[in-house]
């Protein structure tokens, strides 16, 4: 049976998911993405600037390879979340939105009171909402029952690039969770995205450590790699860590020297 | 007329222009963009239909690259 | 065959209908069982990671059952980690027999010469009293089903008294529709047991031929209605005895599981009913052991270890005090199981060897006997009074 990723509607087969912030290039993002084989890219919603007359990312996306997952980032609030769901629902992204509610700038740390209104409201509306979240076990249940069909804990904060800090709270997440897991931000080397899949996480989002590598589309094949090493360990069975040694060499017949 | 762009004035020599119209001045492609006119989203297919007055109010928005 | 509960499901049955009885029954004698894989995953649960279906499925096998002192050391070990020695006592009271079903093990059945009787609500009061003079405070209100002789208003009415009097009551009732359920929860009471006898499909319908217990998808989402009231208690079981009990534990799991997940904010409770010959003639095909019953108890509690393990006054006290050191960490004490049976005993109310109390221990003995080997018999945990 294949081991593919279903959220809402859609099915999976890469589960590094890849955020399209900060790259050098557009050309640099396209091949990024390319090489990679992704098939989910988060995209942001800015105002244009009229003088600038910048074209934005949409070239570099393949709508027939990639699900577009515009997020609301800048909303600090779930009003504003929501209208920005509503545009990026009008520009054409279609109806899955990941939530981004981070109303302090230095650490962006999801508000999850607002986070949870807001899914509430997007889903009525009939969004697919994966909220971003801090890896808080109650609130991913609480996400889970408002509708949302995926829930993605941050693994430390947005661009710190410092790994899977929340790891003891992701795992309990895993195990508790009824709907997709996906790992999202401070994901910081291909080890951290292959350690959040050896813990059962069903995805992860990827942007910065991608985007300011020296060599993006190195960089996304190591990661993509990564998550599938990571992902073939967790269904082979990881064996569990262990003080003592545990002889891999049979114990009886050492010969005698 | 006077329009606010994204929050910053822009002066035009007529009363009235259709959105469409109004981008082809500012040369600003209409591929993946969404326009807020005094609070209604306006979608691609609404830009020929709808006015910009005096006064009227856009927000301007694009796909950009994100996390 | 997908093992893993990873999908937003609507209702138990959902979930049920993707797992066949004979695959399962497979899959569990497909097992290699070596010794080595038996502490991989003892030391897998010993280390608090949650066991998976595989891992019980290994556990499930018949040579799996030879391990039963090292399954102990770690399922005690596991049961002491999340209840403490903690042993919390309560006690049914039967509010009636009536009952338009036909179960051909049970001594309810329609069929069955018993005299039915019914408690008012002054029998239910004098009941209380009795109850409350042995200590036990925390109630499980039971009762046969029938629409007809135990209406909606009279069973709410029970439930509010019970609620008012104790601090935490619990019912044992057929299976009834969400909104009687929220009800029930808003005038206090906080659980819901329903067992579902067996999740075998086929033996079922031949278990439960007549009345509305004959459906089984009913019945098998009961607890779903159950936590979408916001109960804080849901309990099951099978009747051990009436199918085979590695595919009848493997169900079990299944189910504590999905309820766990689904909700989140209940607490599962999983009981150990063993089936006994009938007055009828019924005779349970696939009896259990002392031993069976133990390593069964064992082995779900290293898969659930944040569930409450049940074991009643049908077991005798020496294999309910060992039971303890398997994990049991609920128990029935001086219950009576017929209508005001604390009160008084009626021979002609006697329904049979399914309400046979094999432990006449009165709770200051069971809680003294506890004591005995380090454990905290506990008669009053929880206050439902807290909900205001």
């Amino acid at each position: 049976m294949k081991d593919n990723l279903k959220i809402a509607d859609k099915i999976f087969n890469n589960r590094l998911f890849l955020g399209t912030g900060k790259f050098p290039s557009l050309k640099s993002l396209k091949d990024s993405i390319e090489v990679s084989e992704v098939e989910m890219v988060t995209v942001a919603l800015r105002r244009v600037d009229v003088e600038k007359q910048d074209e934005g990312i949409i070239s570099a996306i393949d709508r027939t390879k990639q699900v577009l997952l515009p997020n609301t980032s800048g909303a600090r609030n779930a009003q504003e979340a929501v209208r920005l769901a509503k545009l990026a629902r009008a520009a054409g992204c279609g109806n899955w939105i990941k939530l981004e509610i981070t109303p302090e700038p230095r650490f962006l740390l999801p508000d999850p009171i607002q986070t949870l209104e807001a899914t509430k409201i997007l889903v009525a509306e009939g969004f697919i909402v994966l909220p971003y979240m801090n890896a808080d076990p109650v609130l991913a249940k609480l996400l889970e029952e408002a509708g949302a069909a995926a829930v993605m804990p941050l693994g430390s904060p947005i661009g710190s690039n410092r790994g899977l800090k929340t790891i003891d709270s992701v795992k309990i997440i895993i195990e508790q969770s009824n709907i997709p897991v996906v790992v999202d931000a401070g994901l910081g080397a291909p080890s951290d995205a292959s350690l959040a899949m050896e813990i059962g996480a069903d995805a992860v989002l990827v942007n910065t450590a991608i985007a300011i590598a020296r060599d993006p589309v190195g960089m996304a094949k190591a990661f993509s790699d990564a998550v599938r090493a990571g992902r073939l360990a967790y269904i082979s069975g990881l064996p569990l860590k262990s003080i003592q040694a545990n002889a891999s060499s049979p114990k009886e017949g050492v010969p005698v020297v | 007329m006077k329009v606010f762009i994204n929050d910053k004035e822009h002066s035009f020599d007529v009363n009235e222009l259709e959105v469409s119209a109004l981008l082809k001045e500012l040369g600003i492609k209409p591929d993946g963009l969404v326009i807020e006119l005094d609070n209604n989203v306006l979608t691609f297919n609404d830009f020929n239909t709808n006015l910009v007055k005096d006064g009227s109010r856009l927000e301007l928005i694009r796909i950009f690259g994100g996390g | 065959m997908p093992l893993a509960l990873k999908k937003v499901c609507q209702l138990f049955s959902d979930v049920f209908r993707e797992y066949d009885y004979k695959k399962i029954k497979g899959l569990i004698s497909e097992q290699k069982v070596s010794e080595e894989g038996i502490l991989r995953i003892l030391e897998k649960a010993g280390s608090l990671i949650q066991l998976n279906f595989e891992d019980l499925l290994f556990l499930l096998h018949p040579d799996s059952k030879k391990y039963i002192q090292e399954v102990q050391k770690i399922a005690h070990k596991l049961t002491i980690q999340r209840h403490g020695k903690v042993i919390k006592f309560y006690a049914p009271v039967y509010l009636s027999n009536e009952c338009c079903n036909s179960c051909i093990y049970c001594g309810f059945n329609i069929k069955s010469p018993i005299v039915r009787k019914t408690l008012s609500i002054d029998e239910i009061e004098q009941e209380i009293k009795a109850i409350k003079e042995l200590g036990i405070q925390h109630i499980l209100a039971v009762s046969g089903e029938s629409r007809g002789k135990i209406k909606f208003p009279y069973l709410s009415d029970a439930c509010s008294l019970l609620a008012k009097k104790f601090p935490s009551t619990s019912i044992e009732f057929a299976p009834m529709e969400l909104d009687e359920y929220k009800h029930l929860f808003d005038i206090g009471i906080e659980g819901v047991v329903s067992y579902q006898e067996t999740y075998n499909t086929e033996l079922y319908a031949k278990y439960h031929p007549a009345g509305p217990k004959k459906s089984m998808p009913n019945r098998l989402n009961t607890l779903d209605r159950a936590g979408q009231a916001g109960m804080r208690f849901v309990g099951l079981g099978a009747l051990l005895g009436l199918s085979e009990l590695a595919i009848e534990t493997f169900f079990m799991a299944l189910h504590a599981r999905y309820l766990e997940k689904k909700y989140w904010r209940t607490s599962v409770n999983l009981s150990f009913p063993r089936i006994r010959p009938s007055e009828t003639g019924f005779i349970p095909p696939y009896s259990v052991s002392d031993e069976e019953l133990f390593y069964t108890i064992a082995i779900l509690r290293l898969f659930l270890p944040d569930s409450n393990l049940v074991l009643s006054t049908r077991e005798a006290p020496e294999t309910r005090d060992v039971a303890v050191l398997y994990g049991i960490n609920q128990m029935s004490a001086g219950s009576k199981t017929q209508p005001l049976g604390y009160t008084e005993t009626k021979e002609e109310l006697h329904a049979g060897n399914q309400f046979y109390i094999a432990d006449n221990r009165t709770p200051e003995q069971i809680a003294k006997k506890l004591e005995s080997f380090g454990y905290d018999p506990v008669f009053k945990d929880w206050d439902a009074g807290f909900r205001e």
